[in-house]
């Protein structure tokens, strides 16, 4: 085989033509908790290939709520049916230049890491962090650290998945959190971080959670991210108008 | 209907690649790299090259059905230089010129946790 392909290369070249022929386009779909949005398209030659793919999405491609851009869900292929994939959520991240934005000089950013397992098996990672006014001691952090696995742990015990990441994405944790770690020091934020999914439960992410996105909705939304896409290039382009401008002194 | 994809940017200081990949980033669509548009080692980084290796990409693109793009773009990272080479913003330029529609634009360099010494040596390079 390998043989024939260097001694010709004209065939080779219609060869690599073909397998792109060869491939399908799949549709993924978000799990049922996201309402089974649209997610993208992916090419493969084999629906055997498409399992555990992985595809972020931000919360305003989902729902449509611009104050949410920030933050990435992660979902992966979990079935296939005819030319329809189906993904579970696999865990949450925030953008790295949002992070980036909050973390500033003489305020200590602290990182939690905390393992918790859901109502209905689920075993989460969930990576909040907390930005106070001012540098605070590492003792501090220590206490708010085990304030804040406490009240995890004891969501997770009441909460079953979609409960979970509903709190997550509405920010209702985050609200928890900074309320409990207050004894200790003014926060002055809360956000959660990451979330990993380590361990699959047992069903879970049938409920919707995200129910005020209808179909509509979704489509009209998205004359508004064109805008934004708009807006974005511009900026890009003035940037670099800009660069060259300074190349030129 | 539009099909989305990723356009992977890495721009160093020696070259830039282009990889656009599908939205999942499991199948590459079509690559193009500096030293493919120019002749000269020492343009293969430069915005020059990246515009033509953005044309390029996104000729194929079209070909492919794939008119919208997400952007990643990093820079080496790890212990090598944080900040992406002269090209990235020119390949993002060129892209959006050819028409591409540009959804998110994310910086993805990695960013060591602490890891290994950066190379050069206590002084420095010296040139």
């Amino acid at each position: 085989m390998a043989n024939d392909t260097k001694k010709a290369s004209k065939p080779a070249a219609r060869k690599v033509k073909d397998k792109w022929k060869a491939k399908e386009w799949y549709k993924l779909y978000a799990p049922k908790m996201f309402n089974q949005v649209l997610l993208g398209e992916t090419p493969s030659a084999d629906p055997a290939n498409l399992m555990n793919r992985a595809i972020d999405a931000t919360v305003h491609d989902i729902t449509g709520d611009f104050s949410k851009m920030h933050v990435l869900l992660k979902f992966k292929v979990s079935e296939v049916r005819g030319s329809d994939a189906h993904t579970v959520f696999v865990g949450q991240d925030l953008t790295s230049d949002y992070i980036r934005r909050l973390t500033r000089r003489k305020r200590t950013k602290t990182d939690h890491v905390i393992d918790v397992r859901t109502k209905d098996g689920y075993l989460l990672r969930i990576k909040p962090m907390s930005i106070t006014e001012k540098r605070i001691q590492s003792s501090q952090e220590t206490a708010v650290r085990t304030l804040m696995t406490n009240e995890v742990v004891g969501m997770g015990a009441e909460m079953v998945l979609s409960e979970m990441v509903k709190s997550i994405i509405t920010g209702e944790m985050a609200k928890r959190l900074s309320l409990v770690s207050k004894v200790i020091v003014p926060i002055k934020r809360v956000e959660i971080r990451k979330t990993e999914v380590l361990e699959m439960g047992v069903g879970g992410q049938d409920t919707p959670i995200v129910s005020q996105v209808e179909e509509e909705p979704a489509e009209g939304s998205e004359p508004a991210a064109e805008a934004a896409e708009a807006a974005m290039a511009e900026a890009s382009e003035s940037e670099v108008i800009e660069d060259s401008e300074n190349k030129d002194e | 209907m539009s099909k989305w994809g990723i356009a992977n940017i890495y721009a160093s200081y020696n070259n830039i690649i282009i990889t656009l990949t599908d939205i999942t980033g499991a199948e590459t669509i079509t690559k193009a790299t500096g030293g493919m548009v120019v002749k000269q080692a020492k343009d293969e980084s430069s915005p020059y090259a990246a515009m033509r290796a953005a044309e390029k990409v996104s000729d194929v693109a079209r070909e492919k059905g794939i008119d919208s793009i997400h952007i990643k773009v990093r820079a080496p990272g790890g212990n090598k230089s944080a900040s992406p080479g002269p090209g990235a913003q020119a390949a993002i330029r060129g892209l959006a010129r050819a028409g591409m529609k540009i959804g998110r634009i994310e910086d993805v360099t990695p960013v060591p946790h602490d890891g290994t010494k950066k190379k050069g040596g206590r002084r420095g390079r010296r040139v």
